[in-house]
C-alpha cells in the first residue's frame, strides 16, 4: 500500500511539473507570436537597415568643349588607395607590400595602418588604374581604393572666366561650370550592398544597382584659337599701357554666337586658389561702365529709326552746346561746323550726338535704350552677368540727356554694348548672345539650345546707315588704326573719362578706351568690342583709336582667317576643316 | 456477475470484478488496449506471452529524436556555410562533424540496449568517480574557450566533458534516490537526499571552476527536478532552494558575484544595461528572428545569421537561425518537437514501474526541458543568456553524444521495463 501512496505522489508531482512545462513552452510561443508576427515588421526593417550599404557611384561629370571640339574641360578618374587601420589585422606585413608597389615609405606607412584610432588614412592618391587593380586583387584587410573625379582644364588660362571651375566637391563654382551644373554632373548611381557584421561586402545579388548616369559634354560657340589671340592681345595691351584690365567680346552679329569673351588679368582654373577671387569674374559680362562715345551709334541709329534726324541732314554744330545746367563741349574743335549725321559718327562728334538725342526726346530715347537691352542682362547663359544701369526717363534731371547721348552716365557691360554693334550690323536685329552650341547627352543631342528668334528693333535702312558711318568712321576717321586690308571694316571710338570714386564727377587721367565694331562690311560675321580700363601715356595717345584699335584689328584679322571668312567674296563657312588656317 | 461493472480511475476501463488479477493488471500505467489487444485474449495469455508483446522498443521517441538531429543539421549547415574557421574552406566543416557525432549518437543508442538500465544501480559509485575523474582532468588539462576550460584535447577530437558529466549526475543521483536493494519500499530518507545532495553539490562545484556557470545551472536544476519527483519531502526540497536562493543573493552582497555578472544576467529583462556585449548578441538574436515573420526568409537566406550579426549563430543561438530562416511555423514547429521528445520522456518515466527508471528518464527529462527553455527564451530575450546549447539542434559534438546516451537510457528504462504485475513482483521476491 505505501508504494501506492507513493506513486499517487509522484503523479502529483508529474502533473505539477506538466503544468509548468505546458506553461514554459506556451510562454515562448506566446513570445514568438509577439516577436515574429505582431513587431515583425519593424524587426525586418531594422534588420534590413543594419545589413544593406550604399554606396553612391559618382557620375562623371561631363566635357565642356569649344566650338571646334577641342576639351576646355574634363573630368579625369582618379584612383586613391586609402585604409581603415581599424580593420589592418599585420600592419606590418601590409605596409611592405603596399610599399613596393606604391613606391612610398615603408616606416611611414606602417606607422599609418598601426594608428588604430583612425578609421581612416590616405596611403596614395593618383595611383594608376593598372595598380589600383594589382592592390584591389591582394585583398588586403583593411585597404581600399576609391575613385575619385578630379576636374582638368587643359587648356589652362584660356576661357578660364567663361568655363569657371569647380571646388573641391566637383561642384561648379564659376562660369558655364556653375550654369550647366546640372546637365554637367549627371544623376549619381547607387549601389546597394549587403554587408557583414565586419562591413565586408557579400558579393551576389546586384539588384539594387542603378547605374549613374554621366554627365552631359557641354559644346561652347567659344573658339579657343580666337580666345587665345584675344587674350594674348589684351594681355599686351594691358602691359604695354600699363593699364588696370582690358576686354573683348567677339561675337556673331547675326546668331549671337559668341567666338571669344576674353579680359586680362586672367586666372588659371586648374589651380584657381592661387589667384585672387576678384579675377574669377568675367568682366565682360560684370564689368559695368560708361560706354562714352562708342555709345553714339546707339543714340544715332535710334534718332534715324525714329525719323528725328535724316541720314543725310546736315547740322550747324557749335562747339558747346548747353543742356540744362550742364554744357557738353567738343573735345578738339573750338569752332563751328558744318556735319551732316555720318561725319558726327566718323568724328565723333559730342555736340552732333547731343543734337541728335534732343531731337529725338527724352521718352524716344529712353525707349531706343530699353529696346537695345541696356538696363538689363542679355540672357546669355551665364553666371553673374550684370543689367548695368539706365535711369527711368521720368526722373532723369535736365541735364541726362545730354550726357546719355556720348554715352555718360548710364553704366553698360561690354557684351550690351557688342550687341548694341551686332544690331547696326545685321540690320536692326537684337540677338541674344549664345554661348552654349550643343548639350551632348548620353542619348541625345541638343543642337543650339539657346537660339531664339532675334527681334527687330530699328529699321534696315537705320541700321545700314550707320553701318555706312561706321565704315567711313574707319576708313577716315577715329577708327583708322582698325582698318584691315581686303575686309572692309566698321567701328566706332569710345574714350571715356572715368567716374571719379565718390560718383561725382569725372577726372582727366582716368579714361576707359574702346573700340566697337564689325567686318566685314558687306556680309557682317564678326562683331567685336575691345574695352581698354585705365591705359597710362602721354596725354595725346590715350584715345579709343590709339589704345583700343590695334587690339581690334589684330583680333579681327585672326577671327576672320580663323573662321575662314573668304576676303574676297565675303562667303562665311563655318567647317571644321580648320587644317589650313593659321593657329 | 456482469450486472455491475467498477470503473478504474486511471486507465478508464471498466472491468467486471469477477477475477482477481484484473484490477491489478488495469493499474499498469499506460497500458493501451490497442496494442495489448483485447481483454478477453489477454485473459489466455501466458506471462511469457505478454512480456513479449509488453518488450516493445518505443519508436516514437527515437524517431523524434532522430529527426530533430537530423534537421539540426540543415541548420547548423545553414548557420555555417558561410563562416568557417580560419584555414578551413570546406563549407560543410560543422556539418561534417556533427553527422560524424550524430553517427556516434546513434552507435551508442543502439548499443546502450543490449544492456539493462539496472546496472546504474549496482554501479553508481563507479559514475561518479568517472564524473569526478572528467571534471578533474579537463580541469588539469583542458583548454580555454570563451573564457571557460571546459574543453578536452583527446586528439582526434575535442571533447566537453561536463556535457557527459550532466547525463552521468543523473544516472548516479537516480541511482541515489531510487529503492535501494534490500529496500522494502521506495522511501527518500535524509541520508539518500543528503548524498545526491552532495554529489550534485560536487558536480556543480567542479564545473564552476572551470567555470562553466551555464552547465552548472543545468546540474542545479535537473537534481531538484529529480529530488522533486522522487517522491522526497517537499521540506527538503525548498529547503535546499530556499539556501540556494539565499546563496546567490549572499553572493552578490558580498561581491562574490559582480555587477557586471549581474548584468549579463539581467539584460533580458533590462536590454539596456549591456548595449554593446550581451545586449547587443541579444539584439541581433531578436533581430534574426523577428525578422524572419510567420513563414521565415528560407533556408539558407536567413541574412541576420549568414552575415555574422548575431554571434555563435550555429551553437547557442542555433534559434535565431530556425527563426529566421523557417519563421513563426518552423520554430513553433521545432519548439513542439522537442516538447513532445520531453513529454515521451515524462511518459516513459512515469510508466517505468520503479523508482530508478522514472529518475533516469525524468532527469533525461529535465536536462532536455531546461537547456531547451533557457537556450530558446535566450535567444528570444525571456530569459539569461547563459552559454547553454539547444539540445539536438546547437552544433556540439559532445552535447549531442550526451543527450543520445541519455536519450538511449530513457528507451532502455521502457524496454527493459518491469513487465510483472505488482503481484507477480511480490511472488517473486517472496519467492
Amino acid at each position: 500500500m505505501i508504494r501506492e501512496i507513493k506513486n499517487i505522489i509522484n503523479r502529483k508531482r508529474i502533473y505539477f511539473l506538466f503544468f509548468l512545462f505546458i506553461a514554459g513552452f506556451g510562454y515562448i510561443i506566446y513570445n514568438l507570436i509577439s516577436i515574429q508576427y505582431v513587431y515583425a515588421s519593424k524587426y525586418k526593417e531594422h534588420a534590413q537597415y543594419q545589413h544593406m550599404e550604399e554606396f553612391v557611384i559618382n557620375a562623371k561629370r561631363g566635357k565642356i568643349l569649344d566650338r571646334n571640339g577641342t576639351e576646355l574641360a574634363l573630368s579625369l578618374q582618379e584612383k586613391t588607395v586609402y585604409a581603415n587601420p581599424m580593420l589592418v589585422i599585420d600592419a606590418g606585413m601590409q605596409a611592405k607590400a603596399l610599399s613596393g608597389i606604391l613606391e612610398i615609405d615603408y616606416y611611414d606607412l606602417k606607422a599609418k595602418l598601426e594608428n588604430k584610432q583612425l578609421g581612416f588614412v590616405y596611403i596614395k592618391r593618383q595611383i594608376s588604374s593598372e595598380t589600383a587593380d594589382f592592390i584591389s586583387q591582394l585583398n588586403l584587410p583593411g585597404i581600399f581604393i576609391q575613385n575619385e573625379n578630379k576636374r582638368y582644364y587643359p587648356q589652362g588660362d584660356i576661357a578660364a572666366s567663361i568655363i569657371g571651375f569647380t571646388g573641391l566637391d566637383n561642384t561648379g563654382l564659376y562660369g558655364v561650370e556653375l550654369e550647366q551644373e546640372k546637365l554637367l554632373r549627371g544623376i549619381d548611381g547607387k549601389y546597394r550592398v549587403e554587408k557583414d557584421i565586419y562591413g565586408n561586402i557579400i558579393p551576389g545579388n546586384k539588384n539594387d544597382y542603378i547605374e549613374p548616369v554621366n554627365g552631359s559634354d557641354i559644346v561652347l560657340t567659344i573658339d579657343s584659337q580666337i580666345q587665345y589671340i584675344a587674350q594674348k592681345n589684351l594681355e599686351d595691351v594691358v602691359k604695354n599701357y600699363n593699364a588696370l584690365r582690358a576686354i573683348a567680346v567677339v561675337m556673331n552679329p547675326v546668331n549671337g554666337e559668341i567666338y571669344a569673351m576674353a579680359s586680362y588679368p586672367g586666372f588659371d582654373p586648374n589651380n584657381y586658389q592661387d589667384y585672387d577671387p576678384s579675377l574669377y569674374k568675367n568682366y565682360a559680362i560684370s564689368y559695368t561702365y560708361e560706354p562714352g562715345s562708342t555709345f553714339k551709334i546707339v543714340n544715332i541709329s535710334s534718332a534715324i529709326d525714329k525719323g528725328s534726324i535724316g541720314i543725310d541732314q546736315e547740322f550747324l554744330l557749335p562747339s558747346s552746346i548747353q543742356v540744362g545746367d550742364k554744357y557738353i563741349k567738343e573735345i578738339f574743335r573750338t569752332y563751328s561746323i558744318n556735319y551732316n549725321t555720318s561725319q558726327i559718327i566718323k568724328y565723333s562728334s559730342n555736340v552732333g550726338a547731343v543734337v541728335a538725342a534732343l531731337s529725338m526726346g527724352k521718352q524716344h530715347f529712353y525707349d531706343s535704350m530699353k529696346q537695345f537691352g541696356f538696363g538689363s542682362v542679355t540672357g546669355a547663359s551665364l553666371p553673374g552677368e550684370e543689367p548695368g544701369f539706365l535711369y527711368q526717363y521720368e526722373k532723369w534731371p535736365s541735364s541726362m540727356i545730354g550726357a546719355l547721348a556720348i554715352g555718360q552716365s548710364i553704366s553698360v557691360t561690354p557684351l550690351q554694348l557688342v550687341r548694341a554693334a551686332c544690331v547696326i550690323a545685321n540690320g536692326g536685329y537684337l540677338v541674344k548672345p549664345v554661348i552654349t552650341k550643343e548639350i551632348r547627352m548620353a542619348n541625345e543631342v541638343i543642337k543650339n539650345p539657346e537660339q531664339t528668334d532675334s527681334l527687330s528693333i530699328i529699321s534696315n535702312q537705320a541700321a545700314d546707315a550707320v553701318k555706312d558711318m561706321m565704315l567711313e568712321c574707319v576708313v577716315d576717321g577715329t577708327g583708322k588704326r582698325a582698318q584691315l586690308e581686303n575686309v572692309k571694316v566698321c567701328g566706332k571710338t569710345g574714350t571715356a573719362q572715368k567716374a571719379n570714386q565718390n560718383g561725382i564727377g569725372y577726372t582727366e587721367k582716368r579714361v576707359i578706351t574702346s573700340f566697337l565694331g564689325f567686318a566685314p562690311y558687306d556680309n557682317p560675321q564678326i562683331a567685336i568690342i575691345v574695352v581698354v580700363d585705365e591705359p597710362h601715356g602721354s596725354n595725346n595717345e590715350i584715345w579709343g583709336g590709339t589704345v583700343a584699335a590695334p587690339v581690334f584689328k589684330n583680333i579681327m584679322s585672326f577671327s576672320l582667317k580663323r573662321l575662314r571668312i573668304q576676303l574676297e567674296n565675303n562667303s562665311f563657312e563655318d567647317s571644321d576643316e580648320s587644317g589650313e588656317t593659321a593657329a | 456477475m456482469d450486472d455491475y461493472k467498477i470503473k478504474d480511475y486511471k486507465s478508464g476501463n471498466y472491468y467486471s470484478p469477477g477475477s482477481v488479477s484484473r484490477p491489478a493488471e488495469n493499474k499498469s500505467y499506460g497500458h493501451k488496449n490497442n496494442i495489448f489487444g483485447s481483454r478477453d485474449s489477454l485473459q489466455q495469455m501466458s506471462l511469457d506471452d505478454r512480456r513479449n508483446k509488453r518488450t516493445r522498443f518505443d519508436f516514437i521517441l527515437p524517431a523524434l529524436v532522430i529527426l530533430l538531429s537530423l534537421f539540426g543539421l540543415l541548420i547548423i549547415y545553414s548557420a555555417t556555410k558561410y563562416s568557417m574557421p580560419n584555414n578551413v574552406t570546406d563549407p560543410m566543416f560543422y556539418l561534417k562533424k556533427q553527422g560524424y557525432a550524430l553517427i556516434a549518437g546513434v552507435v551508442v543508442f543502439i548499443l546502450v540496449q543490449f544492456i539493462n538500465y539496472r546496472l546504474v544501480a549496482k554501479l553508481w559509485w563507479a559514475l561518479l568517480i568517472l564524473i569526478i575523474a572528467l571534471i578533474t582532468v579537463v580541469l588539469l588539462f583542458g583548454y580555454e574557450v570563451h573564457g571557460s576550460k571546459s574543453w578536452l584535447d583527446l586528439g582526434f577530437t575535442s571533447i566537453q566533458p561536463s556535457e557527459f558529466a550532466k547525463v552521468l549526475m543523473v544516472f548516479v543521483n537516480a541511482a541515489i534516490l531510487s529503492k535501494w536493494p534490500r529496500e522494502k519500499t521506495n522511501t527518500v530518507s535524509f541520508k539518500k537526499v543528503a548524498l545526491s545532495l552532495l554529489v550534485a553539490a560536487l558536480c556543480i562545484i567542479l564545473v564552476m571552476l572551470e567555470p562553466d556557470y551555464g552547465t552548472a545551472l543545468i546540474f542545479f536544476l535537473t537534481f531538484i527536478g529529480m529530488l522533486f519527483l522522487s517522491g522526497a519531502n517537499l521540506f527538503y526540497f525548498f529547503g535546499i532552494l530556499a539556501v540556494t536562493v539565499g546563496g546567490f543573493f549572499a553572493a552578490i552582497q558580498t561581491g562574490l558575484i559582480k555587477q557586471y555578472q549581474m548584468d549579463r544576467i539581467l539584460v533580458f529583462i533590462k536590454p539596456d544595461i549591456e548595449k554593446q556585449g550581451i545586449g547587443y548578441n541579444l539584439f541581433q538574436s531578436k533581430l534574426a528572428i523577428g525578422s524572419g515573420g510567420i513563414s521565415g526568409k528560407g533556408l539558407f537566406l536567413g541574412r541576420q545569421t549568414n552575415l555574422n550579426y548575431v554571434p555563435e549563430h550555429h551553437t547557442d543561438f542555433i534559434f535565431s537561425v530556425i527563426g529566421e530562416e523557417i519563421g513563426f511555423f518552423g520554430a513553433v514547429a521545432v519548439v513542439i518537437i522537442i516538447a513532445l521528445v520531453i513529454c515521451r520522456c515524462f511518459y516513459i518515466a512515469a510508466n517505468a514501474r520503479n523508482s530508478l527508471g522514472t529518475l533516469i528518464a525524468s532527469g533525461i527529462g529535465f536536462i532536455i526541458l531546461s537547456q531547451s527553455v533557457i537556450n530558446i527564451g535566450m535567444t528570444i530575450g525571456i530569459m539569461p543568456v547563459i552559454g547553454i546549447p539547444l539540445p539536438f539542434l546547437s552544433y556540439g559534438g559532445s552535447n549531442l553524444v550526451a543527450v543520445f546516451i541519455g536519450i538511449a537510457f530513457v528507451e532502455n528504462v521502457y524496454l527493459k521495463r518491469e513487465l510483472r504485475k505488482d503481484y507477480e513482483i511480490a511472488y517473486d521476491e517472496f519467492d
